[in-house]
């Protein structure tokens, strides 16, 4: 494991001691350092929670959003200037909870964002409440007698929804997590990083000593990412096994592509000057 | 005989073709050179609900829709015995022959065999031509003229429909001057070659936009702000407009604020129901200094109220929504032209200030439409603001260190402009920050450019006679209804001035006092339940305004009935 220091700011993290935010921390800025990135080359945006935190911990462009709503934000930056290289990070409860409409719709869009969900399985800055991927049966200050629905699969979602690149990582290997991330942000289309992140204080449960010897990588199995089918099939294996690394990946034209006002540049180079309204009075006449 | 002061009205079921033969009609009336205020109505229902749309033509600015009709044209049983009482004493209803054995409480119907008129022409869909044309034969208006806009009308949809729709509207226009010559009281001339374009408020509102360098537009439909979404959306490759619809309100004011923060102007467009979803996010823009332009076109809650109606009823709400405190900018034009100069000035706003403009319409504003000579003349400079091209080093997105509490922003990807727009209160990097005195600088820095904004802000306009009787003071689309009453009122004797106010918020009470001081009566005029504009204007300047004209049932004032209730008023009258 390597760092990547440029990327720090004055502000070190507040997460608790252990949680699985550090590796995902560490993983971005490795990343950042494979390819190549000057801190003004990346502009992410972050939701509420512990993850959201990140926000304070990474010297790029930042939009720290509101809860559950990172992916419009950066939706709308990558519209504005699609040259740039959009990161959208939240966790499950935001993402996927009050989020999870604009979750579904950007999968449907394919725009070139890269999407990271933080997957602790906890509601952890709110102090542990249960979130929308925490299990069936599952006991919290806002569930004592646990969780009557069933949890959501976001990887699932992502593949049938449009998702052409679906991935999942875990914090507790950050070389391998880092790659997954150069390989989304490389990828052209909306990329999904699910990262298994351990919530130490609200869902010690899902720890390292839970996840360590389940995960296992599916670039060691044979399993080829062309195959929806199968993709779709490794995506509800979630039990003694839990696999990581690209689940799917597949080229559609991303919503920049298929956008004609985006052809010749992006709308943030136009100059505003000048701009003739004169047909559209001729129009009215 | 009276010439180039006209009332039409034309109703029939929905789907019926009843909103673009209304726009035919006011088109044909704006090439001879004349004014044409067009106002429709219609329930949120796509078939089978009544549909109306009533021209008023008069040769000079202003004009505003009048209730009592010159002309009502039937296209079936309903419009007549809806609009009966609307009718004026030597008015006319133009209907179809197969309802000549019904009998209603009126005598000037003309029977026209409108049906066989339009099989004859080629089709029943044509039957709203035939009325088309036997309404201008009524009214004198040279079949060449009438026939010329059609063809203008129709000119994409192929020979056959434009030969179909040209002999729909001679049958039409040949039955009336065969049968019924010289029995009706009113005409059209031409005053002028000049062809005066007719505008919705909310076609205003996207041309000023656009003018603007308007780059991304952002809305889920909602009545009745949907038509600027429906104008931008063909405009975008031509304007290179990035138009999203997106999967609902939160998302399209976020994906506004997004672009606004890479650089671009962006607006995201609503009605209240929408403006609710949108108001967690105006916060956000506002705590992170994004600029974000809104349009908010109002019609009456609460909740879906009535979709299609108008009201002015979320000015309180729209000033006041979102948790915490912070600058905002609220502009309320009146007509189509102060929509197409307003919206320009609230992307200036946006900019210079880094704060939210939100301009304000209703569905009388939005979806009426209005003549005009021009509007080329209202454009305004574009000013950016602080936006930083080369970023120095060691970079502060909110330096605290800047006089006017405007700092520079610097846009991905420039060199060294790394920040972090915080929806947390946060220090002059934007990193979080709860500390007590940075909490304290951040909130003066966001409030103290009010004294400069002021500057910026449009003054209230003032109209009508220098010494008064009676006072009134309205905001948004009451400016032409009250313009009208106050024409009424003049030919009684009764002189009124009206201040219309043009940017309820931030209230700059010195724009008004010396208004309110000088009024012997003083009314304020809204198109909502309690007076909201009255209740702003008491808690900013202690002065009550004692006299309301309220109305929130849909429809706008007619300038008939405030002339008489400020009449009312004015003799000591309760309303």
């Amino acid at each position: 494991m390597k760092d990547n220091p440029k990327f720090n700011t004055y502000q070190t993290p507040s997460w608790c001691p252990g949680c699985g935010n550090f590796g995902i921390w560490y993983a971005l800025k490795n990343a950042f350092l494979e390819l190549g990135f000057d801190n003004s080359d990346v502009t992410m945006i972050f939701g509420i929670g512990c993850s959201g935190n990140l926000s304070n911990f990474l010297k790029v462009y930042g939009f720290h959003s509101i809860h559950g709503r990172t992916l419009p934000v950066a939706t709308g930056i990558k519209l504005a200037n699609h040259n740039l290289n959009v990161i959208a990070t939240s966790g499950d409860g935001d993402g996927l909870g009050i989020g999870i409409g604009h979750f579904i719709h950007t999968c449907r869009r394919n725009i070139d964002i890269t999407y990271i969900i933080h997957d602790n399985r906890v509601y952890g800055l709110t102090t542990g409440q249960t979130a929308p991927t925490s299990p069936k049966g599952f006991q919290t200050k806002s569930t004592p007698f646990g969780v009557i629905e069933e949890p959501v699969n976001q990887l699932a979602l992502a593949i049938i929804q449009g998702a052409t690149f679906v991935a999942r990582g875990y914090s507790g290997d950050i070389d391998h997590l880092a790659s997954l991330i150069v390989q989304a942000i490389n990828h052209k289309g909306f990329s999904v990083v699910d990262v298994l992140q351990p919530c130490v204080t609200f869902n010690p449960g899902y720890s390292y000593p839970f996840y360590n010897p389940r995960v296992y990588r599916l670039e060691d199995t044979g399993h080829n990412p062309a195959d929806f089918e199968s993709a779709l099939k490794k995506a509800f294996e979630n039990g003694d096994k839990i696999p990581i690394g690209v689940f799917y990946k597949t080229r559609k034209p991303t919503y920049e592509e298929s956008s004609l006002e985006l052809k010749d540049k992006p709308l943030a180079d136009y100059d505003l000057e000048n701009i003739s309204v004169e047909e559209l009075f001729e129009e009215m006449r | 005989m009276v010439i180039n002061d006209f009332n039409w009205k034309i109703g029939g079921e929905a789907g019926e073709g009843i909103m673009v033969t209304g726009l035919m009609f006011s088109k044909i009336c704006t090439r001879m050179g004349l004014h044409v205020y067009n106002y429709p109505e219609y329930p949120s229902r796509i078939r089978g609900g009544h549909n109306c749309y009533q021209v008023k033509v008069k040769d000079k600015m202003p004009v505003f829709a009048e209730r009592k009709i010159d002309m009502l044209v039937a296209l079936n049983k309903e419009t007549i015995e809806l609009h009966l009482e609307e009718m004026k004493d030597r008015g006319i209803i133009i209907a179809d022959s197969h309802l000549k054995d019904i009998s209603f409480r009126f005598g000037n119907i003309f029977y026209l065999p409108m049906d066989d008129l339009a099989k004859e022409a080629g089709g029943k869909i044509t039957k709203n031509n035939v009325a088309l044309g036997a309404s201008f034969a009524f009214i004198n208006v040279s079949l060449d003229l009438v026939l010329e806009s059609v063809r203008k009308a129709f000119k994409d949809k192929g020979k056959d429909v434009i030969n179909m729709n040209e002999k729909a509207v001679t049958l039409g226009y040949n039955y009336v001057k065969e049968n019924f010559t010289g029995q009706f009281n009113y005409a059209l001339s031409k005053i002028s070659d000049t062809k005066n374009m007719v505008v919705t408020g909310n076609e205003a509102i996207a041309m000023g936009a656009i003018k603007a360098g308007l780059k991304l537009y952002a809305a889920y439909p909602m009545t009745p702000a949907s038509s600027i979404l429906h104008f931008l959306a063909p405009l975008s490759q031509k304007y290179k407009i990035l138009v999203k619809h997106t999967e609902d309100e939160i998302a399209a004011i976020l994906t506004a604020i997004g672009a606004n923060f890479a650089g671009v102007r962006a607006m995201a467009g609503t009605s209240g129901g929408g403006f609710s979803l949108m108001s967690e996010a105006l916060g956000m823009a506002a705590i992170t200094e994004t600029p974000l332009v809104l349009v908010e076109a109002m019609r009456p809650g609460p909740s879906t109220g009535m979709p299609t109606w108008t009201s002015q009823a979320d000015l309180r709400f729209v000033m006041h929504a979102s948790q915490g405190e912070f600058l905002r900018c609220i502009l309320t034009p009146g007509d189509v032209s102060e929509a197409y100069q307003l919206i320009q000035l609230a992307f200036n706003i946006a900019e210079k200030y880094q704060i939210p403009v939100i301009l304000m319409s209703d569905k009388l504003l939005s979806e009426s439409s209005q003549s005009v000579d021009r509007l080329d003349h209202l454009d305004i400079k574009i000013e950016r603001g602080k936006i930083l091209k080369e970023v120095p080093e060691g970079y502060k997105r909110y330096d605290l260190t800047i006089e006017d509490g405007i700092s520079f922003r610097a846009l991905p990807p420039a060199k060294n402009g790394m920040q972090l727009a915080n929806s947390d209160e946060h220090d002059e990097y934007g990193l979080v920050s709860e500390e007590a005195h940075e909490r304290n600088s951040m909130l003066e820095k966001r409030f103290k450019r009010l004294e400069l904004l002021k500057k910026d802000l449009p003054k209230p306009k003032i109209y009508g006679d220098e010494a008064p009787d009676v006072s009134i003071i309205g905001f948004g689309s009451i400016k032409l209804p009250a313009l009208a009453a106050m024409n009424i009122l003049k030919e009684k004797g009764i002189k009124v001035n009206f201040l219309h106010c043009l940017c309820p918020f931030p209230f700059v009470g010195e724009h008004y006092l010396d208004f309110i001081n000088s009024a012997k009566i003083l009314i304020s005029v809204e198109n909502n339940y309690t007076g909201q504009l009255a209740s702003i204007i008491q808690e900013n300047l202690c002065i009550k305004i004692n006299h309301r004209i309220l109305k929130d049932d849909g429809r706008p004032f007619f300038p008939d009935e405030l002339a008489e209730n400020i009449l009312k008023i004015y003799k000591g009258e309760s309303l």
